[in-house]
C-alpha cells in the first residue's frame, strides 16, 4: 500500500510540477528593457495572477486528494470505518473546493466592480489591468526631435511676426502671423493668395487662420484636448486603429491615443493602404498598412506566424497592430518621429502624450 | 442534522448565480453597442449626437460596395480600392466603412484635394440617398493620408457642405 501510495505521489508530482513552474510568469512584465514602466495598475495583475494561480494549483491538488480518497474506497476491503473515512474526506474536499471557487468568484466580482465599474465585465476569470498614462512613455530622443514652441519656429521664417495677443480657440496660445501673398490685379482690387503661410504654419506644427479678409494668417500652437473626429489631429474611429481597438490589441491608454492619431496621419486609418512603392513607382519603401510599417521593421517585431508575410498581411489590421504594439513598446514612437518620417508625428505625441 | 447537503446546495446555486448574472451583463453590453446602428434589409439607422435617426439606404447591398476581404466588417464604397501597381495611379479618394462602429473614412488621394472631396461627397449623397444636412451628422472623417501630402496629413477636413468644414 505504502509503495503504491508513494507511485501516486510521484505521479501526481509530474502534474503539479509544470502548474508551479507557471508561476514564472506571475509577475507582470514591467520597468525592465524594452518594457512599459511599473505602475499602481500591474499590483492587480500581480494580484491576479496570484489569485488565478493559487486556484489553478489547489484545483490540481484537489483532483488528486480525491483520487486518492478514490483508492483509500477501494482498498478499504469492507471495512466500514475505513470506507466511511474515505467517503467524508472526499466531501470535505468537493465542499472546500467549491468555497475556493466561490470565494475566487468573490474577489473576482470584487475587483472588477471597483476598477471597471461600467458593468463591462469582461471575460469570465479575466481581471485586466486598466493602465495609466505613462509619465514618460514618450520616448523621443534628442536628435530625433526638433521639439520648439510654433511661433520660436516661424521666428526663424521670413514673413512671420511673432509675440504679443491671446490664443484664439480652444488650447491655443502664443500665436504667430504672417501676411499672405498680395496676388497681381487690377487698380483698388486686392487678392491674397495665403497657401505658403498655411503651409508654413502647420510644418511649425501650428493651426492656421486665416483672416476675414484673407490677408493675414495667424499661427496657434496645438496644445492639448482634443481628441475624436473634426479639427486637426482627429484620432482614429474604426476598428482598425481606434483608441480602444489599439488598447484591447495590447497598448497602454498613452500609447494607444497616440497611436489612434498617427495611425490617421500615415494612411488615413486604412489597413488596406498599399505599399508606398505600389503607390509611388521607382521608391524603394516598403511602408505599407494602417501605420505605414517598412518590411524590416515588420519582421523585425512581428511575433504571430499567421502576420509572417509583410507582402501578404500588411494590409490586415490585426496584423497591423499587433505588430505595432511590439514596436512602440521597444521603441517607443521614434520610429514615426524619426528625420523624414512624419512630421505630424510629434504634434500628435504632444497633443495626446500626457 | 447533517448540514452538508445544504452548504453544498447553497454554493452551487450562488455559482449559477453568479454566473448567470455575468453573461446578463454582458449580453446587455453588447446590445447597448450594437443599438448605435440599425441595420435591415432596406436600410441603415445611425443615431446622431442629439439621439435622433439618421435613416439611409443600405449602401452595402450597392454593388459598388465591395467587403475588404482582409478585414471583415470594413467595407470600401465605390470602385476606389483598385490601384494600378505598374502606373501608381491612385484614384480621387477611397471610402471605407466599418460596420462595427458605423464610420466613414474618407480619404484624399489625389490633388486638388478640393476636388477629390467634392467627388467623394456626390458619391456618398448618391449611395446614401440622404440631405447634405444629414450627412453632417454621421460619424465621417475627410482626410489625406502622408504617403501623399505629409503636409495635408492630421486635418479632418470634413464636407465641404458641413458648418465645420475646412477649405481646400
Amino acid at each position: 500500500m505504502q509503495k503504491f501510495l508513494v507511485a501516486l505521489s510521484v505521479v501526481a508530482l509530474m502534474f503539479v510540477v509544470p502548474t508551479i513552474a507557471g508561476a514564472a510568469d506571475l509577475v507582470p512584465a514591467c520597468g525592465g528593457a524594452g518594457e512599459p514602466a511599473c505602475q499602481a495598475c500591474y499590483v492587480v495583475e500581480l494580484v491576479n495572477n496570484v489569485v488565478s494561480w493559487l486556484v489553478m494549483i489547489l484545483g490540481t491538488i484537489a483532483a488528486i486528494l480525491i483520487v486518492v480518497s478514490g483508492v483509500r474506497l477501494v482498498v478499504s476491503g469492507g471495512n466500514v470505518g475505513a470506507m466511511e473515512e474515505a467517503k467524508r474526506s472526499m466531501t470535505n474536499l468537493i465542499i472546500g473546493y467549491l468555497i475556493v471557487l466561490s470565494a475566487w468568484l468573490a474577489l473576482d466580482y470584487g475587483l472588477k466592480a471597483l476598477l471597471i465599474g461600467d458593468g463591462a465585465f469582461g471575460v469570465w476569470n479575466e481581471v485586466s489591468c486598466v493602465a495609466q498614462p505613462e509619465p514618460k512613455s514618450v520616448t523621443v530622443t534628442q536628435e530625433e526631435v526638433v521639439y520648439l514652441p510654433v511661433e520660436e519656429v516661424l521666428g526663424g521664417v521670413q514673413g512671420w511676426v511673432t509675440g504679443g495677443g491671446t490664443g484664439s480657440g480652444g488650447g491655443a496660445v502664443g500665436p504667430s502671423s504672417a501676411s499672405c501673398s498680395l496676388l497681381p490685379g487690377p487698380p483698388g482690387v486686392r487678392e491674397y493668395n495665403c497657401s505658403t503661410q498655411i503651409t508654413q504654419c502647420r510644418s511649425a506644427g501650428g493651426n492656421p487662420t486665416v483672416s476675414a479678409d484673407r490677408s493675414t494668417v495667424t499661427c496657434n500652437q496645438i496644445v492639448g484636448g482634443g481628441g475624436g473626429t473634426g479639427g486637426s489631429l482627429p484620432q482614429c474611429t474604426n476598428g482598425a486603429c481606434s483608441v480602444s481597438a489599439l488598447m484591447s490589441a495590447g497598448m497602454t491608454s498613452t500609447q494607444a491615443n497616440v497611436m489612434s492619431c498617427i495611425a490617421m496621419t500615415e494612411s488615413s486609418g486604412n489597413p488596406n493602404t498599399p505599399p508606398y512603392n505600389v503607390t509611388h513607382p521607382g521608391s524603394n519603401s516598403s511602408a505599407c498598412g494602417t501605420f505605414q510599417i517598412v518590411r524590416t521593421t515588420w519582421n523585425a517585431f512581428n511575433t504571430i506566424a499567421s502576420c509572417s508575410n509583410h507582402a501578404a498581411s500588411c494590409q490586415n489590421a490585426s496584423c497591423n497592430m499587433r505588430v505595432a504594439v511590439n514596436l512602440v513598446r521597444s521603441n517607443g514612437f521614434r520610429d514615426w518621429t524619426c528625420a523624414n518620417c512624419n512630421s505630424r508625428a510629434i504634434q500628435c505625441i504632444r497633443r495626446y502624450g500626457s | 442534522m447533517n448540514k452538508t447537503p445544504y452548504i453544498v446546495v447553497a454554493i452551487i446555486i450562488f455559482l449559477i448565480a453568479a454566473i448567470s448574472v455575468t453573461t446578463l451583463l454582458q449580453n446587455r453590453s453588447t446590445e447597448t453597442a450594437d443599438s448605435e446602428v440599425v441595420y435591415t434589409d432596406l436600410d441603415i439607422t445611425f443615431q446622431n449626437t442629439d439621439g435622433e435617426d439618421v435613416v439611409t439606404d443600405n449602401f452595402l447591398k450597392d454593388q459598388s460596395v465591395k467587403p475588404d476581404e482582409q478585414n471583415p466588417g470594413m467595407y470600401f464604397l465605390g470602385d476606389t480600392i483598385s490601384i494600378q501597381p505598374t502606373t501608381g495611379v491612385l484614384p480621387p479618394f477611397t471610402a471605407m466603412y466599418d460596420k462595427d462602429t458605423g464610420s466613414f473614412n474618407i480619404t484624399l488621394l489625389q490633388k486638388p484635394f478640393g476636388s477629390s472631396r467634392q467627388g467623394a461627397e456626390i458619391y456618398l449623397k448618391n449611395i446614401l440617398k440622404i440631405e447634405e444636412s444629414a450627412m453632417c451628422e454621421l460619424k465621417y472623417m475627410v482626410t489625406v493620408p502622408g504617403y501623399v501630402d505629409q503636409n495635408a496629413s492630421g486635418q479632418d477636413y470634413r464636407f465641404s457642405f458641413c458648418p465645420d468644414a475646412v477649405k481646400l
